[in-house]
């Protein structure tokens, strides 16, 4: 093992950590309400990945007439359609995210499909999920150009040269805005939770759904409210994952599994647990990157990764009935 | 209005309901005055959880109507008929059981305004003190007839005209259960409040009850024939 990389790992790995977090938040809370895991999301990401790429990128993809539209409207752009900066691009597309999201909330969330089976409900969403994806997959964008980032280019020397044998680290602005992100969305979703009326339904439909509408909770409303908010996440993971490592619809669900096997540390409830998970899966993936652990070919590397999740996952199902129990009921 | 004078609080009529467009209620017939507690007995499979879960809206109207307060509420949606007058203790009671007293208290005032939940909360603590002395505590990790008297109250909380309780003796010891028909009477002795309480035959309180009802196979039966009924049900039990 190689130690002089101790603090590399640890810095680049936590800030790593901060992209995985963001599909376990959105699984976290649909489930909470839906008792389905939301693959929905999955989609949504994909698509907001290819919407972002198409929105900041000069690019001849959209059919001619849209062209020659924006043209008419631009002609500083002749021979491509003009580009939106990468700051409002985001925007959109987490708006974009909301939205459809939120439409496919106010539809399982009817009386009538709410009351569904899990199974059905899952498979809806596994379908919604591969018509996004295949949607995505139609836009046919090179995943080998990557957007701008909406957050500048720059990149920041994270520790002195004498604390490492090896090159310096950077870290560039979006690792460091993605990481800020998901402990701020944290730290608002856990006051929301805890401090508002609709945060305490939303706890409540996670225990009983059927008691909830007894007591007067207006299902569909707080349905559509909650997948909105959630594919706004999963939108806004799709924009920083296309910054990161290109807008491939197919990387997307290799990120949803990810995202869902760190959910599952938390069992599917517990928003710091998963968190707690997304920061050990960015550990560990730094460090087999970095070679930590000396040269790993990269299928180990997956093997690795998955086994790793899967022990924690284990660890903490072991666990359950005391600590976890415990942090599940003071969950966020 | 009955012989007494009081209200009309719920009206059903010739209620046909069921799941999936199959009838399991047929031809219901029910009304309920205020300040009544009316026991609707049946046994398992009867149709008592159906008729209260169609009179609530989380089972659909195949036909017939449903009148709360004079109101034709046949087709609304279930936050609607809460917050209209209904309250719903459902069966095992189902308090969320992660979230403590008061916030299963609040969840049941969703459908008031902010500034009344609050009052409501203490004037909810004033008919059940036992719970008024463990708002803090974990709903999960209260006993079985706490559990039943927070699934009352919690249903007390948007201030119904019609309270429903199902089935609020199972599982508890005859001094618990003495204690939560006691805070019904209470509840109805207003004037205001009708109850409609689902019992399994062995476990009526016909001291508590005004009048009784029997449902069989998704019929209620005529009170001309209840004698018979209720001879032969007394029979069977145990």
């Amino acid at each position: 093992m190689h130690f002089d990389l101790f603090f590399t790992v640890l810095l680049a790995g936590g800030i790593s950590a901060g992209l995985y977090g963001f599909l376990p938040i959105s699984l976290i809370l649909t489930y909470r309400i839906s008792r389905t895991i939301a693959f929905v999301h999955g989609g949504i990401a994909a698509l907001g990945a290819i919407l972002y790429w198409i929105f900041s990128l000069h690019n001849d993809f959209l059919p001619n007439y849209i062209i020659t539209f924006s043209q008419a409207q631009d002609p500083k752009t002749f021979g491509h359609r003009p580009k939106w900066e990468p700051f409002p691009s985001m925007l959109a597309v987490v708006a974009i995210g909301a939205i459809l999201a939120g439409t496919y909330g106010f539809i399982v969330m009817s009386r009538q499909l709410a009351s569904l089976t899990v199974l059905t409900l899952t498979i809806v969403s596994l379908g919604a999920m591969m018509g996004m994806v295949g949607v995505s997959s139609l836009m046919n964008v090179d995943a080998n150009v990557f957007p701008d980032s909406p957050f500048g280019s720059g990149r920041h020397k994270l520790l002195p040269e004498s604390m490492t044998s090896h090159q310096p680290l950077l870290i560039t602005n979006n690792q460091i805005f993605t990481f800020l992100t998901v402990v701020g969305l944290s730290l608002v979703l856990a006051v929301f939770l805890t401090r508002t009326h609709t945060g305490l339904v939303i706890r409540a439909l996670a225990d009983d759904q059927e008691a909830g509408v007894w007591c007067g909770v207006k299902l569909r409303a707080v349905g559509t409210l909650v997948y909105g908010v959630s594919g706004a996440i999963a939108a806004l993971a799709g924009v920083l994952t296309s910054i990161t490592v290109g807008a491939n619809p197919a990387d997307m669900l290799v990120f949803l599994l990810d995202g869902l096997a760190i959910a599952i540390v938390g069992g599917l409830r517990s928003l710091p647990l998963s968190l707690i998970g997304a920061l050990l899966y960015g550990l560990t993936e730094t460090a087999l990157k970095v070679g930590f652990f000396g040269e790993v070919s990269l299928p180990v590397q997956a093997v690795v990764l998955y086994g790793a999740l899967l022990s924690i996952i284990v660890v903490v199902a072991r666990l359950r009935r005391d600590t976890f129990f415990l942090l599940e009921r003071q969950s966020l | 209005m009955n012989a007494a004078g009081e209200p009309i609080v719920l009206e059903v009529r010739q209620l046909v309901a069921g799941y999936s467009g199959h009838a399991v209620l047929h031809q219901v017939d029910i009304e309920l005055h205020a300040g009544e507690i009316v026991s609707l007995l049946g046994a398992n499979g009867a149709g008592k959880s159906t008729l209260l879960k169609t009179i609530m809206g989380t089972v659909p109207v195949i036909r017939g109507e449903i009148h709360l307060l004079g109101q034709n509420i046949s087709d609304w949606a279930p936050y609607k008929r809460v917050s209209t007058g209904i309250g719903f203790s459902p069966e095992g009671r189902r308090v969320f059981a992660n979230l403590t007293v008061e916030e299963n208290l609040l969840i049941g005032a969703t459908s008031m305004s902010r500034a009344h939940r609050r009052d409501q909360i203490n004037a909810v603590g004033d008919l059940f003190p036992v719970l008024a002395q463990r708002m803090n505590q974990r709903a999960g990790t209260l006993s079985g007839g706490e559990q039943q008297m927070l699934a009352v109250a919690r249903a007390m909380m948007t201030k119904p005209r019609l309270l429903m309780v199902e089935e609020p003796s199972q599982g508890l010891a005859p001094v618990v259960v003495e204690r939560i028909y006691e805070t019904l009477r209470e509840i109805v002795s207003q004037g205001e409040v009708a109850v409609l309480v689902a019992e399994q035959f062995q476990q009526v309180n016909e001291e508590a009850s005004d009048r009784i009802l029997v449902i069989d196979k998704g019929v209620v039966i005529p009170d001309s024939e209840l004698a018979s009924v209720t001879a032969a049900a007394a029979e069977v039990a145990p």
